[in-house]
């Protein structure tokens, strides 16, 4: 706690001038992380989304943040340059309130890993298939605080017992873990 | 394929038009340059070229107005491409363009940019087919100056130019009046409205409206495509081989070389010993054969494109595109798991396009049917055309009627569409020669 170590940040600059709408990061995205990979696609388990309004010129690509368990007390709007984007537009997070960044059978939440791979792709996929350069990946190294990274199956567990309260989901791991041995 | 479409956007065809030297559709959202449509394509019903249109004071004042209202360049569906745009005209809704749809009404109406941007607007909005509406209020327009159309079948329409192609489109879109005729198309349209009116709908093949396109010099392979195209419209049809010749062998080598889509090294020499003028040049080449050759590449193209579900933009319409025959088969194993090669996909177009002929043939289609309008060129080459017509027909293995042969049917594994056709009389058992009758009326008994 507390140690300091080097980092590499990493980040995808989305230029929103440049994005037109053809949600092939959203393809591509899914299908990469379809097991197995490529297997199939879904933009609905994507983890990059494209909120798109052609007739208001709105197109915005958003990555998947964080779960949520609880929507936010209010709900933002933003207006640029006269442009009305819709409430919540900019958000990343994984909410009850929307369908989007939520496997769509499960319900469980979805997050932007950078397309972390075995052996490390050059860019993550939606970078790469993006043919019109609106997302532009940049590393920088930067000193930063250790912390602890949760993983696929802490990050599902966290948001079920949310969901449903710690007693239920133990009841129901040792239930099945008893009849698997029986 | 990824990386060859981003490569291929980076290097325009050199010695083409800009408009051609890209890929997907003609990139008329995201270039200014119209000289090529506004001086080859012709203004109102098919009627007038004008060959010096293009100067610099009209591209200025037509970029002015494109850059004005044009939003974002999109593309169809989910595409990547930048073949369309979001337009946005100050005061109306905003659309979604591409092609030259840009241009049909501005045309057709002798009128200006901002004044197809405008009414194209509205025609969207209706749904109304950016080709032939354009051609057939032109048409109107002509048939009330010509006297054969009155007042009455034009009453409450302003007196304006722009204002009589909205008011026409209104007519049309409702079915109301004149429009209830006009909406039919200029083919029906004339034979309803009759009094000399045939002779303005000029510019149909098969009853089909057409580009509105009059050349000075016969191309043999156009010629072709316009008379056997069933897809009706020659944009369905042409693509990869160049509408024209390169003026000097150098660039002439220098599109073959990386010209890796042709099917057979064949067509590299055709292209090579293309000249403008000369023996070697239109009408009598690219040869009568070496054009049957030229159709059915382009054709086949076209015809996988459409059993794929293909944007032809990426594939059978632009020069050098992406997707071709020598990649296709292995993109379509992977994609389904069939075992694919191009002679296996050469196969499926063949019986596909016979399958289309077929069909039309079983409506009635004959070789009468195959003609370009009388004035689609300035001259005519009536032995030339009717040998390209005799070898189309003879290399795709059918009578010289245009109907598909008993055997070349049983070959492509479509004996049930001889049988139907013997059924019919539209095949006799003497070689496949039609009866004597070969009028479509009798033989639909």
């Amino acid at each position: 706690m507390g140690e300091k170590k080097k980092k590499i940040i990493k980040s995808i600059k989305i230029d929103v001038e440049k994005c037109n709408g053809c949600r092939a990061c959203e393809v591509i995205c899914s299908a990469f992380h379809a097991t197995p990979k490529y297997s199939s696609n879904n933009p609905g388990r994507s983890r990059i989304r494209v909120i798109r309004e052609p007739l208001r010129d709105v197109y915005l690509p958003v990555y998947a943040g964080e779960y949520a368990p609880a929507e936010c007390m209010g709900r933002d709007k933003y207006v640029i340059d006269g442009k009305e984007y819709d409430e919540c537009g900019f958000c990343r997070a994984s909410c009850p309130s929307r369908d989007i960044f939520k496997e769509p059978d499960s319900g469980l939440p979805l997050k932007c890993d950078m397309c972390e791979d075995d052996p490390a792709q050059e860019k993550p996929l939606c970078v790469q298939w993006c043919i019109n350069d609106a997302l532009i990946y940049e590393e920088r190294e930067e000193e930063v605080e250790e912390e602890v990274k949760l993983e696929d199956v802490e990050i599902g567990l966290e948001s079920m017992i949310d969901k449903y309260g710690l007693e239920k989901v133990m009841d129901t791991v040792s239930r099945m873990s008893a009849s698997k041995k029986g | 394929m990824l990386q060859y479409i981003k490569d291929r956007e980076q290097k325009p065809v050199p010695g083409v038009m800009p408009i051609l030297a890209g890929l997907g559709s003609p990139q008329e959202m995201k270039l200014v340059d119209e000289e090529w449509h506004t001086q080859n394509f012709m203004w109102g019903n098919a009627r007038e070229r004008k060959r010096d249109y293009w100067n610099k004071e009209i591209e200025d004042k037509w970029r002015k107005t494109q850059v004005s209202v044009r939003t974002r360049l999109v593309s169809c569906y989910n595409c990547p491409m930048k073949c369309g745009a979001t337009i946005s005209v100050p005061g109306i809704s905003t659309y979604m363009m591409k092609c030259f749809s840009k241009l049909t009404y501005t045309m057709a109406a002798f009128s200006d940019l901002d004044f197809g941007f405008r009414i194209a607007q509205r025609a969207t909005e209706y749904g109304v087919d950016g080709f032939s509406t354009p051609q057939v209020m032109a048409f109107a327009v002509e048939l009330k100056d010509a006297g054969i159309l009155t007042d009455e079948d034009f009453a409450g329409c302003p007196s304006d130019n722009e204002g009589k192609f909205y008011w026409l489109l209104d007519r049309i879109v409702r079915r109301e009046g004149i429009g209830d005729v006009l909406a039919n198309g200029t083919y029906w349209a004339a034979q309803q409205i009759g009094k000399g009116a045939e002779a303005y709908a000029h510019n149909n093949i098969k009853k089909h409206e057409q580009l509105p396109l009059k050349l000075g010099m016969l191309n043999p392979v156009y010629y072709l495509m316009y008379c056997t195209g069933e897809k009706i419209n020659i944009t369905q049809i042409e693509g990869q081989f160049p509408q024209a010749p390169f003026l000097t062998m150098e660039e002439r080598e220098d599109f073959v070389k990386d010209w890796i889509q042709v099917p057979d090294e064949k067509f590299k020499k055709y292209l090579l010993d293309w000249e403008l003028r000369g023996e070697r040049s239109n009408p009598y080449y690219p040869t009568v054969d070496m054009s049957v050759d030229i159709v059915d590449w382009q054709e086949m193209m076209h015809h996988i494109d459409d059993a794929l579900g293909m944007c032809a933009g990426l594939s059978s319409f632009p020069l050098k595109p992406p997707y071709h025959i020598h990649n296709y088969p292995t993109l379509i194993s992977l994609a389904t798991g069939m075992d694919m090669d191009e002679a296996g996909l050469t196969q499926v177009y063949r019986r596909n396009r016979t399958l289309v002929r077929a069909l039309n043939v079983r409506r009635g289609l004959r070789r009468a049917d195959e003609k370009p309008p009388e004035d689609h060129w300035k001259k005519r080459f009536p032995e030339l055309e009717a040998n390209l017509l005799d070898a189309y027909y003879k290399f795709k293995g059918w009578n010289n009627d245009g109907i598909p042969t008993k055997e070349s049917l049983n070959e492509l594994a479509l004996d049930y569409v001889a049988e139907d056709f013997l059924l019919r009389g539209i095949l006799t058992d003497n070689e496949g020669t039609p009866s004597k009758e070969t009028s479509p009326e009798t033989e639909k008994k």
